[in-house]
């Protein structure tokens, strides 16, 4: 036990050891000096090829929603379509835009296929532009606007993780700045080229569509070379490469798992997203953000308008000269944003908030101003400061999540700030114009926005953290797997630190639970001390606050239960776990489900079930809650002879049952536990638990107490002594040998 | 390969593009166009709204179907098509003028835009079948008052 303890002490020390250099090869160097850009891109052989293409293929992707909505009243007398389903397509186009955004990002979870799904999106979106032009009827225009929506969720979901792995860190701030500038310069462009095309070219509403959509088209095939560079190939791959660097390359333990076998799915990655504090707050900041962007540029229309009588035409110019000040803004201050990351993410975030309150104050001067000019320049340096505002934080919010989850990090911002932002602040604030007039209304999502600076600012106190978890993470996974490679013994399971909550009521405190292959293990305690709960953390059915649990080599914090399952993990709960309308046979082959449809598997492990417990055999038929307490727990203990697990974790099987009954059970456990299966004995009587192991864990109120041999546990009369005189069986106590 | 791949893209992308330089389907035409009130400008009641049409002569070929405040129909739907409590701002025209003596307000808008209006003129065939897209369309305020 000393020399897993040691082991497992060894891969978290190298999780501290590689803290400052891990940190530094996520790009988080403490620095403040700032390498020339070009300079970089010529060390490190890189061209702007990827941050060009995929900034092109943003603009492009502008196209189809700015051609429709500035030709909607000529689309909908074209093809008689009322103006109200016009309306209604550019927010079914924003829908599907938000919701395909998770879908896209599920899609390049298993394979580095970014590259791939950017191209063939924008080559789908241009086309859909292109075949715009020549629909029929409103059918066809609603299939391709949502067309057109689905496919520009990859501009959310794969655009810029897929650029932060193209880059060094040392160019992630001014990359990412130089790519928002790109898509700022869409909102001007595209509106632009609408005009120059129905304005100078005279071309109708279906001649626009097929110009931009065959421009779209060429322009996107420029994005054809675009390649993906593998998940995290500048900052987890190099800090995996420094982990790496003098260990051992030998063959890996047969035994461990595959990385396939233990890497999360999308369901894993969002939950795991969710549980990140930084993640948590953004995600807040931007929901907030969302109800102030998305109907500001709304508001403002009505304020130039009927503050200055400006006709569409000229709306239309002013808005697109705002965007040159947000491309501008990006530009000048990517530098900014590059030292401030290297040097200090909760900086950024700090500098963001205060941007944000800046952008605010001068949207403010904008509806005070007396001359045109003057509101033109306050607009401009405000919604410039919102782009900056967004550049920053995604620079810092990517960067502190894992390189594989970064998609679905980043979808997960699009549908917070469109989604529940925007739809959330259409049904908050509708009506605000007719109430308190247009300043009133652009006043209100000022207020809004004001919420968001202070959420983002509260943001700086969690970064650090959680970089830093990320940066542990990485290395202890690396060391683990060095240890594998150096066939280190490493134990079956290894739960360390863990803390867990029911809601806000914290049930494990920095619990370290440790089990070796084909060990039999009592997890003693007082009722409440969290011996089940400690189990439902092993078995996937709670997802602990803090801490990790390793199992045959392999992270599996957050894998589900039911994957967990088919690894080998297998808990028969506390309490008669039978399904008691179902009979005995119909009870096992609901045990059986993991093996899907291998009838053989299923028929054979219903045998050897039944040839255990002969009494369920002859109940086979009989509904699971008309047998006795005894017979319910056999048969929940028939789970185990039906899965073959590697871990099984057996709760309260003692409880309530007569000695004799006890007796045959634990003969069960034990024949279970000579045939090499590892199994966690959670028991209330230490009694019969010390009787059966040889290893031992005693929890009080949450803590582990006691780790180490059964027979000293005994000596330990302080901790044992509840227990032993909550005894349920008669057996005398004596630890095994 | 990936070169003639990109080429085939390239003259997808293009045919369209040579097909929107002639016909009239996707470059702007002057066969129907709306001549009075202008569009955007403030008109008193009653007013006179002309259009002029080319190639199209009512009542030879057709009629001119006027939309008052409405969408009008998609190509080829029949103006029969409308039930007849359903024909409401709808004008069939066999001129190239339609006076309106009086515009009401709208209702259920917002009450600056309750005296914006719109019109749009379509061509239909003899069987009342709209023919193509060709539409004219003018947008204006009328001016209430002495």
């Amino acid at each position: 036990m000393s020399q897993i303890g040691d082991i497992i002490t060894e891969v978290e020390s190298g999780g501290r050891r590689h803290g400052a250099e891990g940190r530094a090869a996520m790009g988080v160097t403490g620095a403040t000096h700032v390498e020339g850009f070009w300079a970089e891109l010529r060390r490190h052989r890189l061209t702007l090829y990827p941050v060009i293409a995929l900034g092109l293929l943003g603009i492009v992707d502008q196209f189809q929603l700015n051609a429709y909505i500035i030709q909607g009243p000529e689309i909908s007398r074209g093809i008689g379509m009322p103006r109200g389903v016009v309306a209604l397509l550019v927010s079914l186009q924003g829908l599907a835009l938000t919701l395909a955004a998770l879908p896209i990002a599920a899609g390049v979870e298993g394979a580095p296929r970014r590259g791939l799904v950017a191209k063939t999106t924008g080559v789908a979106w241009s086309f859909a532009t292109l075949f715009t032009g020549l629909v029929a009827n409103g059918f066809g225009l609603g299939a391709l606007m949502l067309l057109d929506g689905a496919t520009s969720g990859s501009v959310i979901a794969v655009h810029q993780p897929l650029l932060l792995d193209s880059y060094p860190t040392s160019l992630r701030g001014r990359i990412v700045s130089i790519y928002r500038a790109f898509f700022e310069a869409g909102s001007v462009l595209a509106p632009l080229f609408v005009a120059l095309l129905t304005g100078v070219f005279l071309l109708t509403w279906r001649g626009v569509f097929l110009a931009m959509g065959g421009t779209a088209v060429l322009i996107s095939l420029v994005a054809l070379r675009l390649r993906d560079p593998g998940y995290g190939r500048w900052d987890e791959q190099r800090l995996r490469e420094s982990v790496r660097a003098g260990g051992a390359e030998d063959s890996g333990d047969a035994d461990a798992l595959r990385p396939e076998e233990h890497r999360l799915h999308f369901f894993e990655i969002t939950r795991r997203l969710m549980m990140i504090p930084t993640v948590r707050r953004v995600l807040l900041a931007y929901a907030i953000l969302g109800m102030l962007l998305v109907p500001l540029n709304s508001y403002f229309v009505f304020f130039l308008e009927e503050r200055w009588g400006l006709p569409p035409n000229r709306r239309g110019l002013f808005f697109a000269g705002v965007a040159v000040f947000s491309v501008a803004m990006l530009l000048l201050s990517s530098r900014i944003t590059e030292r401030l990351f290297r040097s200090s993410p909760p900086g950024l975030f700090r500098l963001a908030a205060a941007v944000l309150f800046t952008g605010l104050c001068c949207i403010g001067a904008a509806l005070l101003m007396p001359a045109f000019a003057a509101v033109f320049v306050a607009f401009g340096l405000g919604t410039g400061c919102f782009a900056l505002v967004i550049a920053m934080v995604q620079t810092g919010y990517l960067s502190i999540v894992r390189a594989q989850m970064r998609p679905h990090a980043a979808a997960m911002l699009g549908i917070f700030i469109y989604g529940v932002g925007g739809i959330g602040g259409a049904v908050v604030l509708s009506g605000l114009d007719v109430r308190y007039g247009v300043v009133g209304s652009v006043a209100a999502v000022l207020g809004v926005g004001l919420l968001a600076s202070l959420a983002l600012d509260s943001v700086h106190r969690l970064v650090d953290r959680d970089l830093d978890r990320t940066v542990a993470e990485v290395v202890e996974e690396e060391e683990l797997q060095r240890m594998q490679r150096s066939r280190a013994r490493l134990p079956m399971l290894a739960c360390r630190n863990v803390d867990f909550s029911y809601g806000q009521l914290q049930v494990l405190f920095g619990v370290d639970f440790t089990v070796d292959d084909g060990e039999m293990v009592a997890l003693l305690g007082t009722n409440g001390a969290g011996k089940s709960t400690l189990l439902r953390v092993v078995s996937g059915l709670g997802l602990p606050d803090k801490g990790s649990v390793r199992y045959r080599g392999a992270e599996i914090t957050y894998l589900d239960a039911e994957r967990r399952l088919r690894l080998g993990i297998t808990q028969v709960p506390g309490g008669r776990a039978v399904f008691g309308p179902l009979t005995v046979l119909e009870n096992l082959r609901v045990y059986a489900y993991a093996y899907g449809r291998q009838k053989r598997e299923v028929e054979s492990g219903i045998d050897s079930a039944f040839a255990a417990f002969p009494r369920l055999a002859e109940r086979r038929n009989q509904p699971a809650a008309t047998l006795s307490g005894g017979e319910q727990q056999m048969l929940g203990l028939a789970k185990a002879l039906i899965l073959k697990p590697r871990l099984l974790l057996i709760d309260e099987l003692s409880l309530g049952l007569a000695p004799r009954i006890v007796g045959e059970l634990m003969g069960t456990v034990r024949s279970i536990n000579r045939a090499g299966v590892a199994v966690v004995l959670v028991e209330q009587s230490a009694n019969l638990a010390l009787s059966l192991v040889e290893h031992a864990y005693f929890m009080e109120r949450g803590q582990i107490r006691f780790d180490g041999r059964a027979a000293d546990l005994v000596q330990h009369t302080d901790l044992v002594r509840s227990v032993f005189l909550e005894g349920a069986s008669g057996t005398t106590l004596a630890p095994a040998t | 390969m990936r070169r003639r791949l990109r080429a085939s893209l390239a003259l997808v992308a293009l045919a369209p593009l040579l097909a929107g330089c002639g016909p009239y389907l996707f470059r702007e035409s002057d066969r129907l166009q709306i001549t009075a009130p202008a569009n955007y400008t403030s008109v008193r009641q009653p007013l006179t709204i002309r259009w002029r049409a080319q190639d199209f002569s009512a009542p030879r070929d057709g009629r001119f179907a006027v939309f008052v405040d409405r969408d009008p129909m998609a190509p080829g739907s029949s103006i029969g098509d409308y039930a007849p409590q359903d024909r409401g701002g709808i004008y069939l025209v066999d001129g190239t003028s339609l006076r309106l003596n009086l515009l009401t307000p709208l209702t259920g808008v917002d009450p600056a835009e309750q005296n914006h209006h719109d019109v749009t003129v379509v061509m239909l065939d003899r069987n009342g079948d709209r023919i193509g897209e060709y539409a004219g369309f003018t947008e204006f305020t009328v001016e209430h008052g002495r």
